[in-house]
């Protein structure tokens, strides 16, 4: 009887094109936030041209559903936003049946928590994941409800998001965790839940991770990476001796650019490259910025270094491609012609640009499209149950990108 | 056994039975729900512990996490902030280092980096001396390798302290080297987290790690001094969550939750029983008032089922007094509607009894008024024509004498024999009614028998029926005498003998045989025809109706030797007075039916 009552939910479905996902942020959130209060189920769906957009309202309209928010619904000009969602959503919400929700085999619920769509590679990784669940709910002709939603570095957001993610009854939930000292409360919640957590490109430490099966990490292995930053700068200055080491005293004077300060994969990368390079020859570490992942922040770092130091530099190493980016844009600010050796780590377009341009030396790309399938795949066994804990860490090689001489 | 306690039940009286029923009801429902409020409560009492142990253990390991999150925010500074900013072993390097460890001296105790080789960069050393050897160093160095982003948390079995270290790595002249940064931690910090919670009085909690050793625990001397041993949650479990452990017989709840990032875990224990024990007045005082509550149901119980069934019972009594003979008991109509009816009915049924009761005994007053009327009128036309025969015959003979004697006798035996219409008479008129007619026999059998009439003096107040000694002396005279040719006697003598009084009427006739007597006390012989015609068995009917079974006829007879006929009535001056008497000793002695004297008494004299 009661079993049954907790069956009888309210369910929404709101499909809306895509740009409305940053358009129109303020109204979506209002109708999330009414889905908390109200405690009924709400499903977007963003598509991205008008023959997608029918096609899916097609759908949701023969869909077990209460009722359908559209497009036509939010009243742009509206001034406070929020409220016009909240009130529209409490309104349909108020005056729709519930409907009776069966654990149905075609439906697929899946919310996504990112650390910061900033993030280039962040953003690039959580399209990739979109289209490869997209991809892999049409293969196996199931309804995907799909859920991204974007932290914006804070953890206290993160937390309501994934809060909310248990409410409506997601299927997995992806975290790409901001603090990994949350990890262990993101689990514990999971599990109290019976919710299957697959974070990824932030690792939680181990001792997190074992705290439950159904816990997985999906992500590039930090030292893995760094070894094979390493490597290229090996390469090049062994084989290209005379065009890295440019004061020719055979010991590499390089500035190191790392990533967010006490993150692992900062750290890794590091130390990784580092002893790969120190086993092959004499280096120098003249200085070391520290730029938080981001590109902005690691030109300004980087304007900051002494400029006879950047000038003596032989090689810039960098964390990721974003900081390698900023520290091409501070060296063109200063007027710097002739850069050292540039290296960087994700495999963004831009960076493959500027090393086909011969301005960057290397990166690493982490080949997210092969992460983003096996999250996808991932999330989908999970949820057909048919993953049965093989193994709790999942690690994808990195490729790496040279410029060529 | 069953049957015999059924039995037993169905004789127990009707309020026995509904109160035992009733309070038998009463008891195992309150039992039974006392057993299920005692468990409820239980149930209630350990979700209640569960819940706040749960809390408790989530408060600590939130506050554990953000111990552990602050060292190793701490660690981020020293190292991104100091170590790698700063020229090793500079001015500002040792000024900035020192600054750091004094602004967190509660956080930390004492702090060393030391290189690759062991050799100390920089230390700053707190209470408690840490001093690393370079075995241990090496074993850090070791272990701090394997994942080099983390800060490792670890007890130190050696010194008993917390030591936290991480991998870090110092430029030492552009030469990027490995070293490592190792501080103890306070152990008062993690006692001060558990202090929150050290006088709850549910059980306790302690810290292990995820080998297994005690990191934290309330009685952290005593099992140093090996006076404690911790048993309970020792055992690793993987998931976190609560556990039930018996030990030694007791039943305990272990709680684990693990602590994020370092993966100690934290272990709350409550023992059940002892809460329980704790909560022993609750129980008490439920039991108590369950008990009570009881009480003032069987007192209920007792009240309504006195009301029900006290009319019933009350029925019941005066329907057994009513068996006693006494109908004029009303049953007073009280009680529930049926008892009223029942009561009601009963009255009603009373009265119509003792109406057909009063009617039936004016039937049988009216038979033995009949019978004896019957009786008087039996004077047989016979002896009447003989004696008068025998008057004319004397007459003319002119034996004036004899014929008036006769006559008076004949007179006084009719004055006598009609009583003034009583049936009751003084033995010393039945005797002058005997002699008369004796003397008329003697003069008519012309002395060929002589008779002779004996009496104690005092006997002949007493009352007695009429007619009951000429009957025998008519058999005397008529039976006896036959054959007799002057030598006939018949006695007749009435005396008192152990408070009764006796009448024997004897003759030397011929004498009868046991049958012969035997056929004269139970069946109906008419006298001869030339007699009174009131039989031997009639004067013994009599006799047993008015004064009751012990008092009758018996007749003792010898063949030849002559026959003893004995009269036995008791001592009776005033009839009434003696009837009132032995009113209820003659219930014994009744038949049952309706000649029972008791009615006769208040109804109408009784006549024999």
């Amino acid at each position: 009887m009661w079993k049954q009552q907790q069956n009888l939910v309210k369910v929404i479905s709101v499909v809306l094109p895509n740009d409305y996902k940053d358009t129109q942020q303020d109204w979506i959130e209002g109708i999330k936030t009414c889905s908390s209060d109200l405690d009924f189920q709400v499903n977007f769906f963003f598509e991205e041209n008008e023959e997608e957009l029918n096609k899916r309202l097609d759908i949701e309209n023969s869909q077990n559903i209460s009722a359908l928010i559209t497009s036509n619904d939010c009243n742009i000009n509206s001034k406070d936003l929020f409220a016009e969602g909240y009130n529209l959503a409490f309104n349909i919400a108020q005056k729709s049946r519930p409907v009776k929700l069966e654990k149905n085999d075609n439906e697929f619920k899946i919310g996504i928590s990112l650390y910061n769509k900033d993030d280039t590679f962040i953003n690039t990784l959580s399209t990739e994941i979109e289209n490869s669940l997209k991809k892999v709910a049409n293969d196996n002709n199931v309804r995907l409800l799909l859920d991204v939603e974007d932290a914006k570095g804070d953890k206290y957001e993160q937390n309501r998001h994934i809060e909310y993610f248990m409410e409506q009854k997601c299927d997995v939930i992806a975290v790409n965790i901001i603090d990994t000292w949350n990890a262990s409360k993101v689990i514990n919640r999971g599990k109290e839940e019976r919710i299957p957590v697959i974070f990824f490109n932030r690792e939680p430490s181990d001792e997190d991770i074992s705290l439950w099966n159904d816990v997985y990490y999906v992500g590039t292995d930090g030292i893995e990476l760094g070894k094979m930053q390493g490597e290229i700068l090996t390469e090049a200055f062994l084989k290209n001796n005379s065009e890295i080491d440019k004061n020719k005293d055979g010991i590499l004077q390089y500035i190191l650019v790392e990533g967010e300060e006490g993150h692992s994969d900062s750290v890794r990368r590091t130390d990784a490259m580092l002893k790969k390079i120190d086993n092959n020859f004499t280096t120098e570490q003249i200085s070391l910025v520290s730029a938080d992942w981001k590109r902005d922040v690691a030109k300004e770092e980087f304007s900051k270094v002494d400029i006879n130091k950047i000038q003596n530099s032989e090689a810039v190493v960098c964390n990721n491609d974003d900081m390698a980016l900023g520290v091409l844009d501070a060296m063109k600010e200063m007027g710097i012609k002739d850069f050292p050796a540039i290296l960087g780590v994700n495999g963004d377009n831009e960076v493959i640009d500027n090393i086909e341009k011969g301005y960057i030396l290397g990166t690493i790309s982490q080949n997210i499209k092969g992460q983003a399938d096996i999250i996808a795949d991932l999330s989908f066994k999970l949820w057909k149950k048919e993953y049965i804990n093989e193994e709790q860490k999942i690690y994808i090689s990195g490729e790496k990108h040279i410029k060529l001489y | 056994m069953l049957r015999k306690l059924k039995e037993k039940y169905h004789n127990k009286s009707i309020q026995f039975v509904i109160l035992s029923a009733l309070s038998g009801v009463v008891i195992i429902l309150f039992l039974i729900l006392a057993i299920i409020f005692t468990n409820y409560m239980k149930n209630i009492l350990e979700d209640f512990i569960n819940e706040k142990k749960e809390q408790q253990t989530e408060v600590l390991a939130e506050s554990m996490e953000r111990e552990c999150k602050e060292v190793v925010d701490f660690f981020d500074t020293v190292y991104y902030k100091i170590i790698k900013k700063e020229t090793l072993q500079s001015d500002e390097f040792y000024k900035l280092m020192d600054f750091v460890c004094d602004e967190n001296d509660e956080l930390i105790d004492s702090l060393v980096l030391c290189n690759e080789e062991g050799q100390i960069i920089y230390e700053n050393q707190g209470e408690k001396l840490l001093n690393l050897t370079s075995a241990k160093k090496e074993k850090l160095l070791y272990n701090s390798r394997l994942d080099i982003g983390k800060t490792w948390f670890e007890k130190d079995l050696q010194y008993d302290d917390i030591l936290v270290y991480r991998f870090v790595e110092i430029n030492v002249n552009g030469a990027i080297k490995s070293a490592i940064l190792v501080v103890t931690l306070p152990y008062e910090r993690i006692e001060q987290v558990f202090q929150v919670f050290e006088n709850e009085s549910y059980g306790y909690s302690y810290i292990k790690t995820q080998e297994g050793e005690l990191l934290y625990h309330p009685k952290n001397i005593q099992i140093s001094h090996n006076i404690y041993e911790e048993n309970i949650g020792i055992k690793p479990i993987k998931e976190d969550g609560t556990y039930e452990e018996i030990f030694n017989n007791k039943k305990y709840l272990v709680r684990q939750r693990t602590i994020g990032y370092v993966g100690w875990k934290i272990i709350s224990v409550s023992s059940i029983d002892d809460i329980m024990y704790d909560e022993y007045p609750i129980t008490l005082l439920i039991w108590s008032l369950l008990t009570g509550l009881v009480i003032v149901a069987l007192l209920i119980n007792r009240y309504i089922v006195h009301k029900i069934t006290s009319p019933i019972e009350k029925l019941s009594e005066t329907v057994e007094q009513f068996d006693d003979k006494d109908f004029d008991n009303e049953i007073k109509i009280e009680g529930t509607y049926e008892v009223r009816c029942l009561s009601e009915s009963f009255n009603k049924m009373r009265k119509r009894i003792k109406q057909l009761m009063i009617k039936a005994v004016q039937k049988e007053q009216e038979y033995w008024d009949m019978k004896m009327k019957l009786l008087q009128s039996q004077i047989n036309p016979h002896f009447l024509y003989n004696t008068l025969d025998s008057i004319i015959w004397m007459i003319e003979s002119k034996r004036y004498d004899g014929a008036s004697k006769m006559v008076s006798s004949l007179a006084l035996f009719f004055r006598t024999s009609l009583n003034k219409g009583e049936d009751f008479i003084t033995i010393g008129k039945e005797l002058i009614h005997v002699e008369s007619y004796m003397e008329i026999q003697g003069i008519r059998f012309e002395d060929k028998f002589s008779f002779e009439i004996e009496s104690d003096e005092n006997i002949k107040k007493y009352m007695c029926p009429k007619l009951i000694i000429q009957p025998l002396a008519e058999n005397a005279v008529y039976h006896g005498m036959e054959g007799m040719y002057g030598d006939g006697e018949i006695i007749i003598s009435a005396y008192e003998k152990n408070d009764k009084i006796y009448i024997d009427v004897i003759d030397n006739g011929e004498g009868m045989t046991e049958e012969q007597i035997e056929h004269i006390m139970n069946n109906k012989v008419v006298s001869s025809r030339r007699g009174s015609g009131i039989g031997v068995r009639n004067v013994d009917e009599r006799l047993k109706h008015c004064f009751g079974k012990e008092y009758g006829i018996t007749i003792t007879s010898e063949i030849d030797e002559g026959t003893k006929v004995s009269i036995c009535i008791p001592k009776v001056e005033d009839l009434n007075e003696y009837w009132k008497r032995t009113k209820n000793s003659s219930y014994n002695n009744s038949d049952n039916t309706y000649s029972d004297r008791g009615i006769f008494v208040e109804t109408t004299t009784k006549s024999c």
